[in-house]
């Protein structure tokens, strides 16, 4: 390339990637390097400790059972998504009257603001006088302490995560639905392969990449969800919710250890990358 | 057995009806809050729940009476607009480098940006702002939602500018246009609904933002997310405030994506929807 | 001649009159500054809040009043100091919540100095007229750190009806409490025996009374925690069968406010709780069973009577610009005279006048929750809310999970040793 473009380009990036640098990598940098200190904001400056934080994390139940939390959340809810997005994507594929405005509001929940839409939730599984309790004895179900019960806690809050996120796993695999070539279809159905043989061995295989992006993007999100949590349950009862990321905002922002919450931050941010590359070299291999 | 036409007839109907049954129960959520911002304190408790009742208005007027919530409006608009504007402003120049000038390593600077969790930054940003005695001020707001705004229109502005076709630049440069005349003149034009849906997905990433203006707002420049979730002291449920100010809040950025939903679904393939 | 020296000296006088008022008390000696208050959302900051204006008036010193949430408030309050922001001038903050660790962090302007200072303090304040037990509990380190607005301690309340029906007597003792509460549930009735907090950390404030009246405490001899000896586990097992058996489904998010809201709508018989909380139950706009809310003392257990306690408190930062003007904004909010006016709106204050004046003794709409409050201050050695650490936000947050498994039914032994660990962690990382 010549210099004249590339210096040209450095024109225009630059201002963005200065924003990048300052805002985001630089500060990254700093939380590496502050994990590596003891601080506790209200005790006095910082104290250089090596790797203890990270030692004593080894040995921190809370964090342990915090991840785990978090892993369990976060494959419950994935595949979760990943199943009900196929099944309806699926319903979605073939056109029908009011099929546009129907995929329209399937959007709404992705864009409704997490906080207030969370609140309304907190709301319909209130144990004594929720909507969702009511639904369940006109089933004849008993009623259920959804997230005040230490058990249905994260499942409570997996459904929650479910039912804003399926739409996203949905439009993306559609879009790849409505991508696939007809050949191999209509050569399947000559062939008399029944429809489940043809979804199984042809739809899924060449949908395979578009799964597998969204279950990365859901992934990642997933890891990292915050506002639902903190404002249904903020980790309750007792720990029982109490994902990664909650534990880290209240060891830094509650109990002021800003040394021990960075080497929490350092940990789960490589959880989070090995969780996208594993996926990123399954997409390679599913072509 | 049943023939191909049997089928499809049934399909005809079975299938939008499995379609609005899965509606359904997918906007039921938003149609219990618009119910409860209605009903009274008492209405809220009452079991078995109530679809119909007499409506009141009192909870929105309350809403608006017993907070400053004409202020946390404000203040959401003008960071979320703030951003956005910025995030435009350097995003789009920046989206155009990385396709034109085949820049894919700032590209994926912002991807692992966009993967780190949001606490990762508000610790030191929150140290450095308070040196700069920045903690609570617009600025501190304005620049932590830029970090979501520009990652964003990067991500959607680069597929947009990749298809501007190579002849229409190449004609304008041998007219003589500068590289940055070619952007301004022919590929921003060529653009345009990219920057409708990066513009409005940023603005709607801002106004959902939770925990970045929790942390870094204070009693002047409090937003609405921040603020509906003050109304949860302990837990002395006032549903109907509770939902009125959920309606409010909600209500702006449902309706703007549906201004802009064809293109969501591009954008969204794309991942730029944050977590 | 006599004339002269009566005009000269009128003079003199006169002239000598402003430089005596510089040595005397003026509210208005810092008009025009602005001072920033930060409360936790409580009876007393509702009382204070319109009154505010008259403030203003009276000393021409802006007030920017925050309310928030308790829990949001103190991440506020952390977060700003822990920042070394200078913008918050008076702050409320309870000894048994944060006292150690803002004192350990400095973060508290010690108020003796300004009391004695007669130039700071209004002649009438009449420091002397606090409760002991009140100052006592706000003075960390031998400093006060903060003016008590409350007499606050642990009380029982019961339905006076529902005892009645079922022929039992007030409880004297905790075996006496939970076999009246299990009388009086009929869960199919939506009728419960009694609401007990469950949400976490804030179950550890009732858990202390409990403790105690074991005959636990919250240290051992060397000062450590022992949250495993018997006394502990007996006072966890009981907490748990209580909440669990006969308390309202969904105890994990119990707070006092939604006990409260239980016990003002007739389905709790007993609930024990702070007493500044107890005076919605008697308003009849509020509670449905207004006229039929009784008080006694916290029942007894095998280690005597043992309330807990420990109010809240008008502090000044240390770091705060207009210290002076602070001051004579809590001066003021804790005078006499607004003593009175609160005592009179049902708020148990730390004013002994109040409590023994006339005006209070004949408007007292809660004789005998005012009987319960006194008769309880008079006992020895009553606990605090809160562990003596430096971390207990974190701790309380460590406790709260014990008593939560408490109340599911798990394995509190285990829980508790686990606990005991995690604590000690803690304190060496923030105790040095």
């Amino acid at each position: 390339m010549r210099r004249a473009e590339r210096r040209a380009g450095w024109w225009f990036i630059g201002p963005a990637a200065l924003v990048l640098v300052l805002m985001l990598v630089f500060p990254l940098g700093y939380t590496a390097y502050l994990s590596f200190f003891e601080w506790f904001a209200a005790g006095g400056p910082p104290r250089f400790a090596g790797v203890a934080n990270y030692l004593q994390l080894a040995g921190d139940a809370r964090f342990i059972n915090a991840l785990v939390r978090t892993v369990l959340y976060t494959v419950l809810a994935v595949g979760a998504e990943v199943i009900l997005g196929i099944a309806l994507a699926l319903l979605f594929e073939r056109p029908f009257v009011g099929r546009g405005y129907a995929r329209t509001l399937f959007l709404l929940p992705m864009v409704a603001t997490p906080v207030a839409i969370a609140l309304v939730w907190l709301l319909m599984f209130d144990p004594a006088t929720g909507v969702l309790n009511y639904l369940l004895t006109l089933l004849r179900l008993p009623k259920s302490l959804w997230v005040n019960d230490s058990l249905l806690a994260i499942p409570s809050l997996v459904l929650v995560d479910v039912w804003q996120w399926t739409p996203l796993v949905m439009l993306i695999v559609l879009g790849g639905l409505t991508a696939l070539p007809r050949e191999p279809f209509e050569a399947a159905r000559i062939d008399g392969a029944s429809r489940w043989q043809s979804f199984r061995y042809l739809t899924l295989p060449m949908l395979r990449p578009y799964i597998i992006v969204a279950a990365l993007f859901r992934g990642i999100d997933a890891l990292k969800t915050f506002d639902s949590i903190y404002v249904i349950t903020r980790g309750g009862p007792g720990f029982a919710s109490e994902t990664l990321n909650l534990y880290i905002y209240a060891s830094a922002f509650d109990y002021l250890h800003m040394g021990y919450s960075s080497a929490m931050l350092v940990v789960f941010f490589v959880l989070i990358l090995a969780l996208s590359a594993a996926l990123i070299a399954g997409r390679r291999r599913a072509g | 057995m049943s023939t191909a036409a049997q089928r499809r007839r049934r399909n005809a109907v079975l299938l939008p009806l499995a379609v609005v049954l899965v509606l359904a129960a997918y906007l039921f959520p938003f149609y219990w809050m618009v119910l409860a911002s209605l009903k009274t304190q008492i209405q809220n408790f009452a079991f078995p729940p109530l679809f119909l009742f007499t409506p009141t208005l009192d909870n929105y007027r309350s809403v608006f009476v017993n907070n400053p919530f004409v202020l946390y409006l404000g203040n959401s608009l003008l960071i979320g607009v703030g951003s956005t504007l910025l995030g435009l402003a350097l995003g789009l120049p920046a989206a155009y480098g990385i396709a034109r000038f085949r820049k894919g390593g700032v590209a994926l600077g912002f991807l692992i940006a966009r993967i780190a969790p949001g606490i990762s930054y508000l610790v030191p940003w929150f140290i450095i702002f308070s040196e700069l005695h920045l903690v609570g001020s617009y600025t501190a707001l304005i620049l932590s939602h830029l970090t979501v705004a520009l990652p964003l229109v990067v991500w959607i502005m680069i597929g947009f500018f990749e298809d501007v076709p190579d002849e229409l630049e190449d004609a304008a440069h041998i007219d003589g246009a500068g590289y940055f005349q070619t952007f301004l003149m022919v590929a921003l034009p060529m653009v345009k609904p990219g920057i409708a849906t990066a513009g409005i997905l940023s603005f709607i990433q801002s106004w959902n933002t939770f925990m970045y203006s929790v942390v870094l707002s204070d009693s002047d420049t409090r937003t609405l997310p921040v603020a509906v979730f003050g109304f949860l002291s302990y837990g002395g449920f006032d549903w109907g405030s509770l939902t009125a100010a959920a309606t409010i809040i909600t209500l702006p950025v449902m309706l703007l994506a549906l201004l802009i939903q064809r293109h969501i679904v591009g954008g969204l393939a794309m991942g730029s929807v944050k977590g | 001649m006599f004339k002269q020296w009566l005009s000269i000296s009128v003079v003199l006088l006169a002239c000598a009159a402003p430089a005596m008022a510089q040595d005397t008390y003026n509210p208005r000696k810092y008009a025009g500054e602005t001072i920033n208050v930060a409360l936790a959302k409580q009876p007393w900051s509702d009382f204070i809040t319109p009154l505010i204006p008259q403030f203003e008036q009276l000393t021409g010193i802006k007030v920017r009043l925050e309310v928030l949430p308790e829990d949001q408030n103190r991440q506020k309050l952390a977060v700003a100091f822990a920042s070394g922001r200078g913008d918050i001038d008076v702050f409320g903050s309870q000894r048994h919540q944060e006292g150690a660790k803002y004192y350990a962090a400095g973060w508290y302007e010690p108020l003796k100095p300004m009391i004695d200072d007669r130039t700071l303090t209004a002649p009438d304040f009449d420091f002397a007229d606090f409760a002991p037990q009140a100052v006592n509990d706000a003075t960390v380190g031998g400093k006060l750190i903060g003016m008590p607005l409350y007499s606050e301690l642990q009380v029982l309340a019961y339905r006076k009806d529902l005892l009645q029906k079922a022929g039992l007597s007030v409880p004297e003792t905790l075996d006496q409490l939970e076999a009246a509460a299990k009388k009086l549930t009929d869960k199919q009735q939506n009728q419960y025996g009694v609401c007990m907090r469950g949400k976490g950390a804030a179950t550890t404030t009732i858990y202390s009374g409990i403790l105690h009246s074991m005959g636990g405490h919250w240290v051992d001899a060397k000062g450590n925690p022992d949250f495993t000896s018997p006394a502990a586990l007996k006072a966890f097992e009981y907490y748990g069968r209580m909440a669990r058996d006969y308390g309202p489904p969904g105890a994990a998010n119990l707070h006092w406010l939604q006990c409260q809201s239980q016990m003002a709508a007739g389905h709790a018989a007993f609930w024990t709780d702070s007493n500044i909380f107890m005076a919605t139950l008697l308003d009849p706009s509020k509670s449905a069973v207004a006229d039929k809310i009784g008080f006694a003392m916290l029942p007894a257990g095998p280690g005597g009577r043992k309330p807990a306690g420990g109010g809240w408190y008008l502090s000044i930062y240390s770091k705060s610009k207009h210290k002076p003007a602070a001051w004579t904004f809590i001066q003021w909010a804790v005078s006499k005279e607004n003593a009175l006016k609160a005592q009179l709106a049902a708020i148990p204050t730390a004013r002994i006048s109040a409590w023994s004046s006339e005006e209070f003794r004949k408007s007292d709409k809660s004789p005998e929750l005012t009987r319960a409050t006194l008769e309880s201050l008079k006992l020895k050695d009553t606990p605090s809310w809160g562990p003596p650490f430096v971390a207990v936000g974190e701790i309380r947050d460590v406790l709260g999970a014990v008593v939560v498994a408490a109340i599911e039914g798990g394995d509190i032994k285990s829980a508790a040793a686990k606990a005991d660990e995690q604590i000690q962690a803690i304190r060496k990382k923030t105790e040095n």
